[in-house]
């Protein structure tokens, strides 16, 4: 009988216990899909790259946790608190700039939207684009959702809100992106 | 004919999480209405798409990166087996003169002219050491308890 692979309580466990590969197996189940996650609510690829190394350091030197839900999602939980102080540092050091007189800020002009002229050729590139122009609580819970393949009381469990604004939130994400893209096919965007 | 059906309940209804009977009656409705059965096409081609869309990925050379910083936080140096006294020192933060006082209780063990460690006897030592200290302390709770109750 083939063996059982080992759910990630188990690594975790064992990593507890003062096994370091089973940690290494872990890196490589999660790195993946949580550095898609945090690159999904943050900007650019090295702020992607500073909270995936964030949040995996916070799990490796949580060697005390105690169970109280999944991994996953506490694994995700952390990733994404992480990603939002970053947002928040992100968004202050924008306004200091902005302030002085002696920056010139190339900010995004939130009117603009994506740039439709380079994605209307590439339907994956539109996609990622109409993604960003989403609400990001909206867009969190969907990345969780569609991509992720999270259920809603574990998306719910990550965001410390009810399922049902969960639900609402993933919801409204489709609806624009359906209406963004159905946008882009009938030429609305030119 | 004029249509009700608003944007989320369909988009509910095209993950099939209405209560059956709204379901069926939406099922009904559509088949009757181009707009609607518009809107769920939108709405699959989107869903669609989405999943297509391939994911963000880390670089290798961030990967590579992170495994040698995640290394030192779950890989912390391991003592080696035989130690010097010069490593005794550093792995208790004391001096090493006040190593040579305590070499007789680990014990050390010679080798021609040079003193060694074995590192299970110096795990031992610290762990009757941190015994030693709570007792005393403990001891020494319990005697201040009975000084203020005197």
């Amino acid at each position: 009988m083939p063996a059982q692979p080992l759910t990630d309580d188990d690594l975790f466990a064992l990593y507890q216990a003062g096994d370091s590969d089973a940690f290494d197996m872990l890196f490589d189940r999660f790195r993946k899909p949580v550095y898609h996650y945090v690159r999904s609510l943050l900007p650019c690829d090295s702020d992607a790259e500073e909270v995936l190394q964030d949040t995996f350091i916070a799990v490796a030197k949580a060697t005390g946790y105690e169970a109280r839900g999944k991994l996953k999602s506490w694994i995700y939980q952390i990733a994404r608190n992480r990603s939002l102080n970053r947002l928040r540092t992100l968004r202050t050091r924008a306004a200091i700039l902005a302030k002085c007189e002696f920056c010139v800020v190339d900010a995004p002009d939130p009117a603009s939207g994506p740039d439709r002229n380079s994605a209307n050729r590439d339907e994956h590139a539109y996609v990622r684009a109409a993604l960003e122009e989403l609400p990001l609580a909206q867009r969190d819970a969907l990345v969780l959702f569609a991509y992720e393949g999270l259920r809603y009381e574990d998306i719910a469990a990550i965001h410390g809100c009810p399922i049902n604004t969960v639900k609402t939130h993933i919801r409204r994400a489709r609806i624009s992106l359906a209406k963004a893209l159905a946008a882009v096919n009938s030429g609305d965007s030119r | 004919m004029t249509c009700n059906t608003d944007d989320e309940e369909l988009a509910d209804y095209s993950l099939g999480e209405l209560a059956p009977v709204r379901q069926t009656a939406i099922t009904a409705h559509v088949q009757a209405c181009p707009a609607c059965r518009q809107r769920l096409v939108e709405l699959a081609h989107a869903d669609a798409l989405l999943q297509a869309t391939p994911r963000y990925e880390p670089g290798d050379a961030m990967v590579l990166e992170l495994r040698r910083s995640l290394a030192e936080v779950v890989r912390p140096a391991r003592l080696p087996q035989v130690l010097s006294p010069n490593q005794v020192a550093e792995f208790l933060a004391i001096p090493l003169e006040d190593v040579y006082d305590i070499l007789p209780d680990i014990p050390a063990f010679r080798i021609g002219l040079r003193v060694r460690v074995r590192r299970e006897k110096l795990l031992a030592w610290v762990e009757a050491q941190e015994r030693s200290y709570a007792h005393a302390s403990a001891a020494s709770w319990v005697q201040r308890g009975k000084a203020v109750v005197a």
